[in-house]
This record gives C-alpha cells, sequence and structure tokens, in this order.
C-alpha cells in the first residue's frame, strides 16, 4: 500500500460565467430549522432530504410534486447542535453526528408518520457504550460496491477527540452500528471531515489544515498518506468522487476548493 | 498506723472506685466538648436543610412541572383548534389530518403525573417533533414561530 500519494489536480474545472447562472434556478425553500441550517442531503432513493441544525433538531422532508418539499418528521433527541446528516448508501436510514458527541441511527416508524431514533452511539445517551469524546463532526459509509470486489459494510466517523472511529454494520442491510476500531488521527486537532473512498481508504480533513489518507494494513488502520498544509484553514470537507476512485476534492477555510488525484 | 489526716488524703486521691469513675466522666466531657458541639450542631443543621430543602424542591419541581405541563397542554389546544379548522376547510389532506389525530391522542396519554418517569421527557420531546412538523406542514411557521418552550442555549 506505500508508495501513494496525493497531488492537486491540475484538471480545469472551470469557473461559473455569468450566463451559466441562468440554468439554475431556485425551486423550493423549506423552513422549519430555528437557526442555522448545519447539513443537509439526499437520501438513496432521491424521495428524501435530511437536514440538521444548532437547534438540535434533525428534519425529513419528503419530494411532494415535482419542486416541493413537505415535512416528514421533526426528530429532536441530539443534546447539542448536530453537525451533519448521512445517508446510509442503500437504504433510507439516516445517520447524525452532533456536539453531544453521540452519534445516531433514525429510521421511518413502522406506521410511516414519524421518525425515530432507533441506536445511540457514544455520548450521554450511548449506554456506557463506546464512542467520541467530543464533538462528531462527520460520518461516511463504506461504499457498498469497493473497486477491489469487496461489499462494504462499515462506518467510519471522526471527532474532536482526534480519533477516528470504523462501526460495524450488523442487521438488515447493515443498516445497524456497533463500534468496531478506533484510531488517532495523527494530529491534535479535530478532525472535520472523513470520506470512505472506493478505494478502500478513509480520507480525513483536520483543523490542522491537513489531509490524511488512512488504510487498512493487515487489518489494521494505519495513515498512508498526509499531505500537510494542504490548506491554509482548517480543511472543513473532503469527499471523494462517486465515479473517479482517485479524485478528492477539499473544501477549506481559507477560501478554496482543492481537487486532489491519488497516484 | 491510718490517722483521719491518712483516710481523708486517701478519699481526695480517688481511691474509691466510683468517685475516680465519677472524676474521669467529668474530665471526658471538657476534652469531648469541641466535638460534642460540633455533632449537635451538624444534627441542627442536618434538619434545618432538609426542611430548607424540602421547601426549594417543592418549589422548583412546582416550575419544572409547571412548563412541561403547559407545553403538552399548549400543543393539545393546537391539535384541537387545527382539528376544527381542518374540519371546516376540508383542505388539509388526510396525512396531516392522522398527524393531528396523532397529537391530540398522544398529548392526551402524556403521563406526566410521575416525576420519577425518565420517559416523561421523551414522550414530550416526540410531541415537540409532532408540533413542529405539522406546523411545517400547514406552513404556519411565522404563526407558531416563538412556540418552543424548550429555548434552552445552545453552542
Amino acid at each position: 500500500m506505500g508508495g501513494e500519494d496525493l497531488v492537486g489536480d491540475e484538471e480545469d474545472f472551470g469557473t461559473r460565467d455569468a450566463g451559466e447562472t441562468e440554468r439554475w434556478r431556485r425551486t423550493c425553500a423549506i423552513e422549519g430549522h430555528e437557526s442555522e441550517v448545519k447539513s443537509c442531503g439526499w437520501s438513496p432513493s432521491g424521495s428524501l432530504l435530511a437536514t440538521c441544525g444548532r437547534d438540535r433538531t434533525v428534519w425529513v422532508w419528503e419530494a411532494h410534486g415535482e419542486e416541493e418539499f413537505e415535512c416528514a418528521a421533526a426528530m429532536h433527541g441530539h443534546g447539542g447542535d448536530v453537525k451533519r446528516v448521512t445517508w446510509h448508501p442503500t437504504e433510507d436510514v439516516l445517520v447524525t453526528t452532533s456536539y453531544d458527541e453521540s452519534v445516531k441511527i433514525w429510521r421511518e416508524d413502522a406506521d410511516g408518520d414519524d421518525w425515530s431514533c432507533v441506536r445511540t452511539l457514544g455520548g450521554e445517551d450511548g449506554n456506557g457504550g463506546e464512542g467520541h469524546a467530543s464533538t462528531v463532526w462527520c460520518a461516511s459509509f463504506e461504499p457498498r460496491a469497493l473497486d477491489d470486489g469487496r461489499v462494504g459494510t462499515r462506518c467510519v466517523t471522526c471527532g474532536g477527540d482526534g480519533k477516528l472511529i470504523v462501526w460495524n454494520g450488523k442487521g438488515f442491510c447493515n443498516t445497524d452500528l456497533e463500534f468496531g476500531t478506533s484510531f488517532e488521527c495523527g494530529h491534535d486537532r479535530a478532525v472535520l471531515s472523513c470520506s470512505w473512498g472506493r478505494n478502500g481508504l478513509v480520507a480525513a480533513g483536520g483543523g490542522d489544515n491537513s489531509i490524511r489518507l488512512y488504510g487498512e494494513v493487515d487489518g489494521t488502520w494505519r495513515e498512508v498518506v498526509k499531505v500537510e498544509n494542504a490548506h491554509d484553514d482548517d480543511v472543513n470537507h473532503v469527499e471523494w468522487s462517486p465515479h473517479d476512485s482517485s479524485l478528492l476534492v477539499s473544501a477549506s477555510d481559507d477560501g478554496t476548493v482543492t481537487i486532489w488525484r491519488l497516484s | 498506723m491510718p490517722t483521719d489526716d491518712d483516710a481523708s488524703v486517701r478519699s481526695t486521691r480517688g481511691g474509691d472506685a466510683t468517685t475516680r469513675g465519677a472524676i474521669e466522666d467529668a474530665f471526658d466531657k471538657c476534652l469531648a466538648l469541641e466535638s460534642t458541639a460540633r455533632d449537635a450542631g451538624y444534627d441542627e443543621g442536618v434538619d434545618a436543610g432538609r426542611a430548607i430543602g424540602e421547601a426549594e424542591g417543592r418549589e422548583l419541581g412546582f416550575r419544572k412541572g409547571f412548563e412541561l405541563a403547559e407545553e403538552v397542554g399548549y400543543y393539545a389546544g393546537c391539535a384541537s383548534a387545527w382539528k376544527a379548522c381542518a374540519r371546516a376547510s376540508g383542505t388539509y389532506g388526510e396525512r396531516v389530518e392522522r398527524m393531528i389525530e396523532t397529537l391530540e391522542r398522544e398529548c392526551r396519554e402524556s403521563k406526566l403525573g410521575d416525576p420519577l418517569d425518565e420517559g416523561i421527557l421523551e414522550r414530550v420531546e416526540r410531541l415537540r417533533g409532532r408540533f413542529k412538523t405539522l406546523v411545517a406542514l400547514l406552513g404556519a411557521r411565522a404563526v407558531y414561530a416563538d412556540a418552543d418552550a424548550s429555548g434552552l442555549p445552545s453552542f
């Protein structure tokens, strides 16, 4: 696995010019949150949208006709800021991460009129189970179809405690999670974002301005690539391209977005 | 040969067992004065503290119980009003009407009576969620914007 490197990709992705903006039209404004909305995401089925925010709530919205969304549920339960919503790759099951140090899994009730938390991992309500010791910033599911032919079943989360935790999938379509293993990020700042690529590597962006890639070597997670000063400020978001498993995008507080290629 | 003087000296020396015991007790009381006083003060404090604690606890419980019940009562009132509006307008849609019905029923069944019931907060949270969902569905956010009783600081 050694010898890999992450380099800034030179391909020109272009910039938006004035004419292009006419192709984007606001179709719908969704209101419900009472303060900053921190994250949003489409479900794998495409008919649901999840949002979460500083008001400690998680909302699920359902597509209603062509361009409207109506509220399906407003879920309480997190004890702090909800930082991120992440949908399961194949099922309409939602994972949320929060300032309250927990990771919650949400599913629609059998009667279809509400959503409930079916599992809390870590934090105060986590029944003393293993988890993060600080804000959990992000969750990313192992892609179901990995490049090497394996079927992914796990999920990784990262937190302000500098740890990345790999959770093992269990239950129906691996929609339930249990603690698997945890490893250190390699720096003493928060890990703000993580993304599990089809190449099997977990990319993480940190408060130390770095991007690091971690891989499983003989069953243990290890840092395999480190790009220090990938940005001039906090790296808030990293994401592997869903189509080209050597492409990674990163966004930072320094105001730039960089595309990287793994070689 | 014992003289009267000898006898009196003998008695002041506490040659008699009970007299010696009595004098030792007297000295013990002096030596233990600090801890005795402290124990007595502690007991008094516990009793006084218990009384004040009970009074403060009752006041706090009243306040918290009131807040919780007020929130549930508010949702029940809204559900009742919305139900009437739904019946009058007939345009709310089956899903919204079903949710109003559920909100009303769950308010009724919220069982706030037992302060030791840990499920109370969970039930109230679910009610809060259903209320907010309905507000969003009815497009009535402007009207109910300040309704959130859980205005705790967040970070």
